[in-house]
């Protein structure tokens, strides 16, 4: 299991939001921080294939981002996302899954099993309009587990969750490491400070540090700032 | 598979198979391996794309295969025979292939056999349409010459 | 094919497979195809727009009964409310922000959009091709005149309408196209008030000049729209 980034830039008119990124991930959790505007949703966007990149390369497992085989196995959420108007929480799933091209059969049992995982099983007939953002986040998460995926992209997934909610997600996100690759992005140091293997700090569209961490001495907030400080002094 | 009619890709990969591994057992379980290697990453790809992952995902199956027991034709396909009528000529047919290059025969089943088309067998090959055309004649020419060893083609 | 083609072919016969017909209907049982899927994406369309659909049918089909000899007009003024109706529904993706995760998906984006543009253009279409034989049978006009004049406003603003979604993001296209649709409406009936000045011979190369461009741009709108879905989840 491999995700291979090779060269990955990207160029918006006179700003280069993403500077060439390259990097081979396996399984496990890999935190993506970084500031507001330092390129970390680009970067999913064109690790998902939604973005094509000015430059570069994406593949898994030998597999190209623009392939059919790459969707298969990717599951996404995106950093803000909506629903059609009448959607009950169970009617998302179904329809998420009918595009993900899961058998019907398969997609009503993985269904009730996402939303019991995610906590959303008494809601399940309740319309998303009277979802709470949280239970909204739970309920994206829940859409981008739907096709057992290999590769999990996640931006900015605990937005909006309150602390107890953020424990959950911590707990379910280092479960599903263990058999896939999964990549959040977040601004917030604490939100994988005890679930990543590895760090990504990203400023100004480029890896400014790139590796394991381990929180023996220094608390992974510290290392951080250290990082942007060590970045301002190589300027 | 959207675009593909399965009765008969399902047949044509078993022959690749076979020819591959000599096996009939074996070369049924490897071609039901390949169709659902397939479904797994590819569904909704045009035709041409389909036959040239359908073979290429056969081609290396069979590879694996070889690599892990090296398989042995089985009593069954010994004895089982394809034709009725015109054994004879087949035979020498037969015979005369199984002297030409395995690259070689490989070609002629993908082209006469599974009737491929041209582009397609690039594909699969990775090699260009031209030399394609280029090793069929080559094949062909060279069946020809083992024929006439034979003294059976006129 | 020669000869010896057809004996190198008998040549490279294999035993028969056992087990095909086990595999092959435990197999198919599994594929969920792409006809199925565009079924299935007829049942997301909105209930607002099978029910416009199902209203336009209906007034049309009443009109020369109720509204007599206002029938043309009355047809042909519903006809861009038909084409907004269907270029918005088509455009629900951008509108309900479902365009990102709907693109990572194993039919994508494309699919989505290219089935929903399959059902909604076949609605238009179906609507059209009870609308106009009706209105040329049936009004006094010249026939080729009613048919242009039902058809024209329905292309003129799918075509409008397909070129706003595609470069307008969100709720702002919805309202453009609303706009231009209720635009053709009033041209429309405006042209009632003098029909002599549209109904002579030389405004026919006009009315089919203008149908057959709109038609056009419709389709190469709706077909560049398919091709580039990146625009759609891309909002800079």
């Amino acid at each position: 299991m491999e995700l291979v980034i090779e060269g990955l830039s990207k160029n918006f008119k006179d700003t280069k939001a993403v500077s060439d990124i390259s990097v081979t991930l396996h399984k496990g959790v890999y935190g993506l921080l970084g500031a507001n505007g330092a390129g970390k949703s680009t970067l999913m966007r064109m690790i998902c294939g939604i973005l094509k990149p000015s430059s570069g390369r994406v593949s898994f497992d030998g597999m190209d981002v623009s392939e059919e085989g790459f969707r298969a196995v990717l599951g996404y959420l995106p950093q803000d996302f909506g629903y059609y108007p009448e959607f009950k929480a169970r009617d998302f799933l179904l329809y998420m899954a009918a595009l993900k091209a899961i058998p019907k059969k398969e997609a009503l049992a993985r269904t009730e099993e996402l939303l019991e995982l995610v906590g959303l099983k008494e809601v399940s007939k309740k319309k998303i309009k009277t979802f709470s953002g949280g239970m909204k986040q739970r309920l994206g998460i829940a859409q981008a587990l739907l096709n057992r995926p290999k590769l999990l992209v996640l931006d900015e997934p605990t937005a909006g969750l309150d602390p107890k909610e953020r424990v959950r997600f911590r707990n379910l996100i280092e479960k599903t490491g263990h058999d896939c690759i999964v990549i959040l992005s977040t601004h917030i140091v604490s939100d994988i400070e005890h679930i990543s293997d590895e760090v990504m700090i990203m400023r100004e569209g480029r890896f400014i540090y790139q590796g394991k961490w381990t929180d023996e001495q220094t608390s992974l907030e510290d290392f951080y700032l250290k990082q942007f400080e060590e970045a301002e002094e190589d300027e | 598979m959207t675009s593909l009619d399965l009765s008969l890709q399902y047949d044509k990969i078993y022959r690749f198979c076979y020819f591959k591994l000599k096996n009939s057992h074996l070369a049924e379980d490897i071609t039901q391996e390949t169709f659902l290697k397939y479904c797994e990453h590819y569904e909704f790809s045009s035709e041409r794309e389909a036959l040239k992952i359908l073979y290429t995902i056969a081609g290396n199956l069979c590879i694996d295969e070889f690599r892990k027991t090296k398989p042995v034709a089985i009593e069954d396909d010994i004895q089982s025979p394809s034709h009725e009528d015109g054994v004879i000529e087949n035979l020498s047919v037969r015979r005369a292939l199984s002297r030409l290059k395995a690259e070689e025969q490989e070609l002629l089943l993908l082209r006469y056999a599974n009737d491929l088309q041209i582009g397609v067998i690039a594909g699969i090959l990775k090699i260009s349409r031209f030399a394609v055309r280029r090793k069929i004649l080559a094949a062909k020419e060279h069946l020809k010459a083992e024929l006439m060893k034979e003294g059976t083609y006129e | 094919m020669s000869k010896l083609e057809k004996e190198i072919k008998a040549a490279f016969e294999a035993p028969k497979p056992q087990k095909k017909e086990e595999f092959l209907s435990r197999f198919e049982e599994k594929q969920l195809s792409l006809t199925k899927f565009i079924l299935s994406q007829a049942g997301y369309i909105g209930k607002l727009t099978w029910f416009g659909f199902a209203a336009i049918l209906i007034c049309a089909a009443l009109s020369p009964v109720t509204v007599n000899d206002s029938a043309l007009w009355f047809v042909s003024s519903l006809m861009p409310i038909l084409a907004l109706l269907l270029v918005s529904e088509s455009a629900r993706s951008e509108r309900y922000k479902m365009a990102e995760l709907e693109a990572v998906t194993r039919f994508s984006l494309r699919s989505v959009l290219m089935a929903r543009m399959v059902i909604l253009g076949g609605m238009g279409l179906i609507v059209l091709a009870i609308c106009a034989p009706a209105v040329m049978f049936l009004c006094d006009y010249p026939a080729i005149f009613s048919g242009l004049f039902v058809v024209t406003p329905f292309f003129l603003t799918s075509a409008l309408g397909l070129l706003t979604v595609r470069r307008i993001k969100g709720q702002a296209a919805i309202y453009s196209v609303t706009a231009e649709a209720f635009f053709v409406s009033i041209l429309v009936l405006l042209a009632r008030n003098c029909p002599e000045r549209y109904m002579n011979p030389g405004m026919i190369k006009v009315f089919m000049i203008v149908a057959a461009g709109s038609l056009f741009l419709t389709v190469f709108e709706g077909i560049c729209r398919i091709k580039g879905t990146e625009e759609i989840t891309w909002s800079w």
